[in-house]
């Protein structure tokens, strides 16, 4: 027994002394003259940070990470909290991690036992394999260094990971980023807002790529920025070929990629007999092609629901068509992938198509690689006409795609393989919210109101996402929420417009509005422009660093006709403004009769989404004038 | 010497069918199919047409616990009661979940009912964190129209994890009931909460059979298993079923001014007290308060974590040492303590690691960071307790219930110079006499060292108030030159404080201070220096102008009252309004007018209060030549506004916002 103990004991020391010693050299992380000065005004600096990829073969590849970062302030202490994300295809090997301090002596050693360890899956999934170990490496004084090295093993290889030296707002002293190619067939790399090229050394068996950059400036986001992964600099890597779950992949160009992304849909779009007389019963009759698509679009619509589950490689096999039939729910690929089948049933050609759907997220279409997130369908008629299907969406008409898959890059699938194409963007003029209201008023402050709203394009299709899915008086509450005032009555509110028609998604309603002009004894004090006030203010900006990047472009058109009281005259009105310049346009008059009535014209168009750095002061300036204007009164007082 | 040892119970239940008769699974009446609206709640997405739940507990100690819900799917919106999480504890006590089925049954376009039945394969198991999991599945063929109903069992192995019971939720219930079938061994009490009636309380009596193996043991032979005897008994025995129900139940709404969720929702839970088996002695297991401070007290992850280290006792002695009064001590500390210590934004009754090592780490949770502070205060000699409550997010404590689960923060009671001090070190930014509103909450426990129940009105001493004096003047070109003196204390002065030590102090003064910022100019801001535990003073000058061609101008004379909408949107409420605090704010105004210009409108004096003096509005005007002043009064004073004065409060919001928008005129002089 005591022999038991003495050895405990010195298992114990021995871990103690071992783990004591930094995972860098002293030199990376204590502090000096040099890092006080680097640092100098940021909360926070990477002293060193290595990346080593090895890749093995197709299927199995070793991520490395070692990172010193020295926090300066309390302000950056969120940084020493490290998540590391795992599942079924990549595994923790270990985690490794000190806190040290100014003279880069260890204070305290942390190993994966210390980690938190989650499920972590964002809103939109309801079930997937990704995992979350969360080391916490706090401490109580600044300046400190922490240093953290952990190893992640892939089995299965569909993308690798990319580099990223640094984060937004972080001074880096050095970084590099190691890729030990041992695969086949080797792998292909792209960088960007990179200066330094790799050194490229070839081995036995292997070729070694190294960048390494030396002290970088801090990276600012700005509001209206491009994303972060268009600002930071990064490096991507590729495989040539690739393994994961049983199947075999190319991704050395893109007819190779599609190719295997068409494969691994084979066999799934086999239909049911139940299936097929479903298909069979509604297009009994129909002959012609826009109206089959039409109905088979709506149809899925009506039948499926989006439900995203994604594990192991049922991220990327699509569920078939026969569960969708079964279940009535399924992903992105599944829906699209049962879409594909019926409309495959019924005669008409179409082709999935892969896109990356997150706001500005652009294809790289130079360099073939996992760049996708979504699915979306096109299909082709015999006269070769194109129409687009957004299948994960319950209300959206057929041929309109969603703001985050227009004007992008894509890849179209089909049996010869992958090829780039270009989705189709609306212009201003085609995301359209037009209002016509009137209201009468009377002397003490109360207005009858009349309102329609019609809006087109993109507008449309967040109008119909919004009201579509829920009970008519829940659209009521919606449309209530806006009101300054509670004390209304609302009627004769008409939700029938709510369709997926060319000319737009209509809504309209009566309301009796108390208290909807302000008054003192003789005035009436009346917002010119009550239900469409621009509320986006962008903030101002010493100097404007990067471009300035919106989601689209849209047109918004609101007329409002004032029936005054009897026996009150104008006493002030706002003034006529119109401006006009490269991205936009912003026009507001009034035109007063003298006779009582009182008509107001407003109209905001931004063509252009993407504006030069240097534009920003006159995109706010433009902007503060429109949240102006849309404030205004006018007043009129009781005639003498 | 021979002892009857009770070693298991099989209990016999015969026609114990708890709720088989009335609700078949997968039996839907067709108006439940064909129903396409909730006449009672026409926003409905969907509904609720029954929820029936049961438990028992059984011979081993363990709970039973089944479920039954069928809901009823009226727009797309309500597709969502598809995706459904069955959170289940891993251990301490672990929780079982089984038998889950799940079916979905709607009318096709043909007429015909179709079904959909979960598939074997289409659940999954999710690891959330280290304890808790949860079992997850998506309704198959739901849509519009569908009615989806799923049970499962769950079995506990602790008889005191009886699941709470909700009979409301997002979504309206119809008919929402709950079972408890308890042998007379049993002592639960029950606790409902509830702004809905029950339509049904009933208790009943039942009687059945068990038979109870006993294990006669000889205490001289207490390790030798060969000399244990056996022995079974049939026993009678009584018990007592307990049936709580609700009929149209409405769905829970979020609305302004609430607190915890779980403080409105129809409720009932059922807490172990007492366990008696026959031919032994009784068991009490629910503590009454002075055995839950002594058991908090002696506790390895809280009372006992209260352990001087040198490192809590050096710091202490450095901090505090060189002070004078006990007061002077504690502020030191309490700075100290607040500013080392960063919060991780949980709340918690349990103290994770040794004291000295969260004080290294300087991060912990919200217990944690106040257990620094008492060791620190006692280190420094200074009597300091811990007091445990519960948070306005976590909900009010249920006095009959002395259980640690409804606590999730803890306090820091300090004596100083006689005088008593509650005081939380969660936020470098907030002085000691200033507490988190959230904490605000009723009252705490304060644990100490003697086996006794002592409770403390958790509140503030310091106000919430806001005076603003401006000086108006308007010029010839109709321009308008202000300087506003301010002072505000407690959650105002934090607020304002707040704003003065940002990054752009100048754009969020205009942005959150002034009530029309269009064409607002700050020309000069300072705050006069002064300890945050002091009234905040500030200056600020400003200016803007008018349309200088126009003949006539209007001024909003208020400035910074930022009151211009009515909150209270809903004709009627249920539940009480509650604010995080009472406040009272006033503006005085002296307007110069240039003689350039004519008054031609000021406003009238008005003032209204609510009910009970739980606030009050008043607008004073004079006017004096060309001097126009103003004395404003805004002032909630209740925290608590009762639902029969919500109508009340609803007419007088509306009544401060009309008035808020109100403008003088002024006329160019001929």
């Amino acid at each position: 027994m005591k022999n038991f103990i003495l050895v405990l004991l010195s298992v114990s020391l021995f871990s103690c002394s071992s783990t004591k010693e930094g995972i860098f050299d002293i030199e990376d992380t204590k502090m000096n003259l040099s890092t006080g000065i680097l640092g100098l005004g940021s909360n926070s600096m990477i002293r060193n940070h290595e990346t080593t990829l090895t890749i093995n073969s197709n299927s199995n590849a070793v991520y490395n990470v070692k990172e010193a970062l020295t926090i300066f302030s309390k302000k950056d202490k969120g940084l020493a909290q490290i998540p590391i994300w795992y599942d079924n295809f990549r595994k923790i090997d270990y985690i490794k991690a000190n806190i040290l301090n100014v003279n880069g002596e260890v204070l305290r050693s942390f190993t994966d036992k210390d980690a938190d360890d989650y499920s972590t899956f964002d809103g939109y999934t309801f079930f997937s394999d990704s995992r979350v170990k969360v080391l916490d490496l706090y401490h109580n004084s600044f300046p400190y260094t922490i240093e953290i090295e952990y190893q992640i093993s892939y089995n299965g290889i569909l993308g690798l990971p990319s580099w990223y030296p640094k984060s937004i707002n972080q001074t880096v002293q050095k970084a590099s980023f190691t890729v030990i190619d041992k695969s086949p067939n080797g792998v292909r790399y792209y960088q960007s807002n990179l200066s330094e090229e790799p050194t490229i050394i070839k081995g036995l068996g292997e070729i070694v790529y190294r960048w390494q950059t030396g002290f970088m400036e801090p990276s600012k986001r700005e509001p209206f920025s491009p994303p972060l992964r268009e600002i930071l600099p990064r490096v991507l890597v590729a495989p040539n070929t690739f393994e994961i779950e049983n199947t075999n992949g190319s991704a050395e160009n893109w007819e190779e990629f599609g190719k295997w992304y068409h494969d691994l849909g084979i066999g799934t779009r086999t239909l049911s007999d139940a299936a097929k007389a479903e298909v069979d019963n509604l297009l009994n009759g129909v002959t012609d092609e826009h109206e089959k698509v039409k109905l088979l679009y709506s149809y899925l619509q009506d039948k499926a629901r989006y439900v995203s589950i994604q594990l192991g490689i049922g991220g990327w096999k699509p569920f078939s068509a026969d569960y969708v039939f079964k279940n009535e729910y399924g992903d992105c690929k599944a829906l699209t992938n049962f879409m594909q089948a019926i409309l495959e049933y019924a005669g008409i050609a179409s082709n999935a198509v892969l896109i990356n759907s997150d706001s500005h997220s652009h294809m790289l279409t130079e360099f073939p690689s996992n760049q996708f997130n979504h699915v979306i369908l096109q299909v082709t008629l015999s006269n070769g006409e194109k129409v687009w299907l957004e299948c994960t969406s319950k209300y959206m008409p057929a041929n309109h795609l969603s703001g985050g898959t227009q004007g992008k890059n894509a890849l179209l699938i089909s049996a010869e393989g992958g090829q780039v194409i270009q989705t189709p963007e609306n212009n201003a003029e085609q995301n359209g919210r037009v209002t016509l209201t009137s209201i009468s008023l009377t002397d003490n402050g109360k207005a009858a109101i009349k309102t329609t709203v019609n809006n087109t394009g993109i507008f449309q299709d967040n109008l119909l996402h919004s009201l579509k899915p829920i009970a008519e008086k829940k659209r009521m509450e919606w449309l209530e929420d806006n009101l300054r005032s509670s004390e209304y009555r609302m009627s004769n509110v008409d939700f029938n417009g709510l369709t997926t028609s060319k000319e737009g998604a209509k809504y309209s309603y009566d309301l009796e509005m108390d208290n909807f002009a302000s008054r003192s004894s003789s005035r009436l004090f009346v917002p010119i422009n009550a239900f469409n006030q621009w509320q986006l203010n962008p903030p101002a900006s010493e100097e404007r660093i990067n471009e300035v990047w919106l989601s689209y472009k849209f047109l918004e058109k609101d007329t409002y006709v004032f029936q005054l009281p009897f026996g009150y005259e104008m006493e002030a009105l706002p003034a006529k403004i119109e401006i006009e310049n490269d991205f936009g346009r912003f026009y507001a008059s009034t035109e007063w009769d003298d006779l009582g009535k009182l008509v107001y014209s407003r109209e905001l168009v931004i063509t252009k989404n993407r504006l030069e750095p240097e534009e920003y002061e006159e995109f706010r300036t433009f902007f503060k004038q429109v949240s102006k204007a849309d404030n205004e009164r006018f007043v009129i007082v009781k005639k003498g | 010497m021979k002892k009857l040892f009770c070693l298991t119970v099989f209990l016999l239940f015969i026609n114990l069918t708890l709720y088989g008769q009335v609700w078949n699974f997968g039996d839907i009446p067709k108006e439940q199919l064909t129903m396409e609206f909730y006449d009672k709640d026409s926003t409905a997405n969907a509904v609720v047409l029954f929820d029936v739940g049961s438990f028992f507990v059984d011979e081993k100690l363990e709970i039973y616990y089944k479920r039954h819900v069928r809901i009823k799917v009226l727009t797309d919106e309500g597709l969502s009661v598809g995706d459904v999480a069955i959170d289940f504890r891993e251990e301490n006590p672990s929780q079982r979940i089984s038998k889950l089925k799940a079916e979905t049954h709607y009318i096709d376009s043909d007429g015909k009912v179709k079904k959909t039945k979960l598939g074997r394969r289409d659940r999954f198991e999710n690891k959330r964190t280290k304890n808790w999991s949860e079992l997850k599945f998506t309704a198959p063929g739901l849509r519009k129209g569908a009615v989806f109903e799923y049970s499962y069992e769950m079995k506990s192995e602790s008889p005191v994890d009886v699941p709470d019971w909700y009979f409301q939720r997002e979504i309206p219930v119809i008919w929402s009931e709950y079972t408890a079938r308890i042998p007379e061994w049993f002592t639960y009490l029950p606790y409902t909460k509830s702004y809905h009636p029950f339509i049904e309380t009933t208790q009943k009596n039942y009687n059945a059979v068990a038979h109870i193996r006993y294990t006669i043991i000889d205490d001289s032979n207490i390790y030798d298993a060969t000399k244990k005897e056996y022995k079974t008994e049939r026993l009678d025995y009584s018990g007592t079923e307990y049936k709580y129900a609700m009929q149209d139940v409405p769905a829970i709404v979020s609305e302004p001014y609430m607190k915890a969720r779980v403080d409105y929702l129809a409720q009932i839970r059922f807490q172990l007290a007492f366990i008696q088996f026959p031919r032994q002695l009784g068991k009490p297991v629910l503590r009454s308060w002075p055995a839950l401070v002594e058991l908090l007290n002696n506790s390895d992850n809280y009372g006992k974590r209260l352990r001087s280290s040198s490192t809590l006792k050096g710091k202490a002695a450095e901090i505090a040492g060189n002070k004078e009064t006990e007061l002077e001590k504690m502020v030191a500390i309490y700075d100290h303590v607040s500013q080392i210590m960063d919060w991780d934004n949980y709340y918690s009754t349990i103290v994770h690691e040794k004291l000295d090592d969260l004080y290294n780490k300087g991060t912990g949770n919200s217990t944690e960071i106040n257990f620094v502070l008492i060791q620190m205060m006692r280190d420094a000699g200074i009597e300091a307790h811990p007091v445990v409550m519960s948070t306005r997010n976590n909900g009010e404590i249920i006095s009959i219930y002395p259980i640690l689960d409804q606590f999730n923060h803890t306090l820091a009671l300090v004596k100083a110079d006689e005088k008593y001090y509650l005081l939380d070190a969660k936020n470098d930014k907030r002085p000691y006499n200033i507490l988190p509103s959230s904490a605000l909450n009723g009252r705490g426990l304060i644990i100490q060292s003697e086996k006794t129940e002592n409770w403390v009105n958790i509140t503030n001493s310091v106000p919430n108030s806001l005076v603003s004096v401006i000086t108006l003047t308007v010029g010839a070109e109709g321009e308008v030159t202000g300087n506003i003196s301010a002072q505000s204390t407690g959650y105002f002065a934090l607020n304002d404080r707040g704003i003065f030590e940002s990054n752009t102090p100048e754009e969020n003064i205009k942005s959150v201070l002034f009530a029309d910022q269009n064409g607002l100019v700050i020309d000069s801001i300072s705050a006069k220096e002064s300890d945050r535990t002091e009234p905040f003073q500030y200056n600020i000058d400003y200016s803007y102008s008018n349309d200088s061609n126009s003949d006539v101008i209007y001024i909003n004379p208020l400035q910074v009252e930022t009151i211009s909408t009515n909150p209270f949107k809903k004709r009627e409420r249920t539940y009480p309004v509650d604010y995080d605090y009472d406040f009272t704010k006033s503006i005085v105004v002296s307007m110069f007018i240039d003689e350039g210009w004519e008054l031609e409108e000021a406003l009238e004096s008005k003032a209204f209060k609510l009910p009970n003096d739980s606030g009050m509005f008043y607008r004073l005007v004079q006017v004096q030549g060309s001097v126009v002043s103003f004395r404003y009064n805004f002032a909630i004073t209740k925290q608590r506004i009762a639902p029969e004065d919500y109508e009340a409060l609803r007419n007088f919001y509306e009544d401060v916002a009309n008035n808020n928008a109100e403008r003088i005129v002024l006329k160019k002089s001929i």
